[in-house]
């Protein structure tokens, strides 16, 4: 890998795909892992193209009239905001920020993290193009297997050091506070004012994965429903006391308040059956870098 | 007098460090393969073959240009395994008395390099918009840290996308406009792929060592 292709990767990211970079952002594909995405993370991430080329290659390219303001924006966004901030919050918050765990997650790695062989068709694709590219898009990260270990309890070491091994473009400073406190909301709500957890409706809106599994996302208890479902209404009535506060909570709240008591006890029942069959491991990581996870 | 040595790490291969442009002539450059950094967690082998490959095409850029260039590599007889006490290996048999190494990316390295002594030297990473002392007076004082207000901050800082002192279209978000689903029609773009090149080939077959579980994720590379 050279700077020279680092280059025509940029190029060719912003003569081919900046255009719809704005509005297919958030979108994802049973098929194709990368869409509108520019996969430069891992060249600016090892010095190879700096991040003032790519901002300043993309408002010309919006200057001259090639990209649209809302893709132009979007993508200077993730990199002037998100990526500077990020690192700002980590060498802020480092040695602590790493022993952080408000949500007190004690969970392993879902085995299946390691191979993809899962029938949830969502996590199944996220991984298995995770493990062909060393590369999954920001959405697949966060709301696809980081929604799901966040909903199922899983323990930020665990999670982050997984995320750091997968990734091409993973280093710590910018995977452990998004892995961290974007994903896992273990720093009690830096980085977002809510946690991204979700339900198998948000991951049917944005992708075209639940036509091709074997769940049903319309369903929360039974068989074939979909277990995002309940594994959602079991994270919010976990973290109850911590969540109900949240201005924009309290609306989800009060639907799961509105169920009838059996239908809630049906539903965390769904869900601890589903946790209870989870194959798990243990964090994978090793020496100094696992110390950093312990509170001394 | 003797000369720096001057250490590069893995994600630091650009040419416009400081610490590489106020390198004196006669400095020593050295870029350490060590399987300490390869194994803490079970990188991706092809996480690994990038990182690899690019280190060692940055070695040849920085001969190219007359730097004088160590290079340890992975299967090397005498090479240390862990970057600090490889840079101070090599240090003391090119008699430097200095070693420059610009602030890195993990707190881990960080707290140990600053134990290590006056010898060592750190330099700051000039690569981000914000650097890391620029940050902390943002936030100084502040309640509330979003990443948004910083954000309009650094949008007016820099310039970027701004239009007489207002953010470029008239708004700073256009997140309502960035929500599309993924639609069946679409025609995605075929990134560039790239060529497995010689640095590549020479590469061990360390992956396979550094890890149980990715093992299973292993698929030949593609460089990238
Ligand atoms: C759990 C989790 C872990 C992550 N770990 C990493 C990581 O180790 N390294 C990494 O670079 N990014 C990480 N991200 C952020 C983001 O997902 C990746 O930067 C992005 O997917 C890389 O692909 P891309 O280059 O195609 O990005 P694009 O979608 O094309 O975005 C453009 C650029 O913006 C920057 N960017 C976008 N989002 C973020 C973000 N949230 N934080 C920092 N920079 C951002 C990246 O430099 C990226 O290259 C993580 C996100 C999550 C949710």
């Amino acid at each position: 890998m050279t700077r020279r292709q680092a280059l025509g990767d940029l190029r060719h990211f912003i003569a081919h795909a900046l255009v719809d970079f704005g509005t297919y952002q958030d979108a994802i594909s049973d098929r194709e892992p990368l869409l509108y995405h520019s996969r430069l993370a891992a060249a600016m991430n090892i010095g190879l193209l700096s991040p003032q080329e790519v901002c300043e290659a993309v408002e010309t390219a919006w200057q001259a009239g090639r990209a649209p303001i809302n893709a132009a924006e979007g993508f200077i966004r993730q990199i002037l905001g998100w990526r500077e901030y990020v690192r700002g919050i980590y060498w802020q918050r480092m040695p602590g920020y790493k022993q952080e765990n408000r949500l007190n997650a004690r969970r392993g790695l879902p085995a299946f993290y390691w191979h993809g062989d899962t029938d949830l068709r969502c996590l199944q694709r996220a991984i298995e193009m995770t493990r062909d590219n060393a590369y999954a898009h920001h959405i697949q990260r966060l709301m696809v297997t980081g929604n799901f270990a966040l909903l199922c309890g899983v323990s930020p070491a665990a999670l982050c050091d997984w995320y750091l091994a997968v990734y091409a473009d993973a280093f710590e400073w910018v995977e452990l506070p998004n892995t961290l406190g974007m994903t896992l909301y273990a720093d009690g709500g830096y980085l977002g004012s809510k946690p991204y957890c979700a339900s198998g409706k948000y991951i049917d809106r944005m992708s075209d994965h639940c036509r091709h599994c074997r769940y049903d996302v319309k369903q929360v208890t039974g068989d074939d429903a979909c277990p995002f479902n309940s594994l959602y209404w079991h994270f919010l009535e976990r973290h109850r006391e911590r969540l109900k506060g949240n201005q924009r909570m309290k609306l989800i709240y009060g639907s799961w308040d509105k169920m009838a008591q059996s239908r809630r006890e049906a539903i965390l029942t769904q869900a601890n059956a589903f946790l209870d069959r989870l194959d798990t491991e243990p964090p994978y990581g090793r020496g100094e870098h696992a110390e950093g996870y312990r509170r001394h | 007098m003797s000369r720096p040595l001057i250490l590069i790490l893995g994600d630091q291969l650009s040419e416009t460090l400081d610490v590489l442009t106020e390198a004196p002539d006669d400095a020593l450059i050295a870029l350490s393969e060590v399987s300490a950094e390869g194994q803490y967690v079970p990188h991706h082998p092809q996480k690994i073959v990038m990182l690899l490959s690019a280190m060692r095409h940055f070695a040849d850029t920085l001969r190219d240009k007359g730097y004088q260039v160590h290079y340890s590599a992975l299967d090397d007889d005498d090479n240390r395994h862990d970057l600090l006490e490889e840079a101070e290996r090599l240090a003391e048999a090119y008699a430097c008395d200095e070693i420059r190494v610009t602030h890195p990316g993990e707190w881990r390295l960080f707290e140990r390099i600053q134990r290590r002594g006056t010898r060592w030297r750190l330099y700051p990473d000039n690569r981000f918009y914000c650097s890391i002392d620029a940050f902390g007076e943002w936030m100084a004082g502040r309640k509330r840290c979003r990443m948004e207000d910083f954000y309009r901050h650094m949008r007016k800082q820099t310039g970027l996308l701004m239009c007489e002192g207002e953010p470029a279209g008239g708004q700073w978000n256009f997140d309502h406009d960035n929500r599309a689903p993924i639609d069946q029609g679409l025609d995605f773009p075929t990134p560039p792929r790239h060529r497995m090149d010689a640095p590549l080939k020479r590469w061990p077959s360390w992956s396979r060592r550094t890890s149980v579980s990715i093992s299973a994720l292993s698929t030949a590379s593609t460089g990238r």
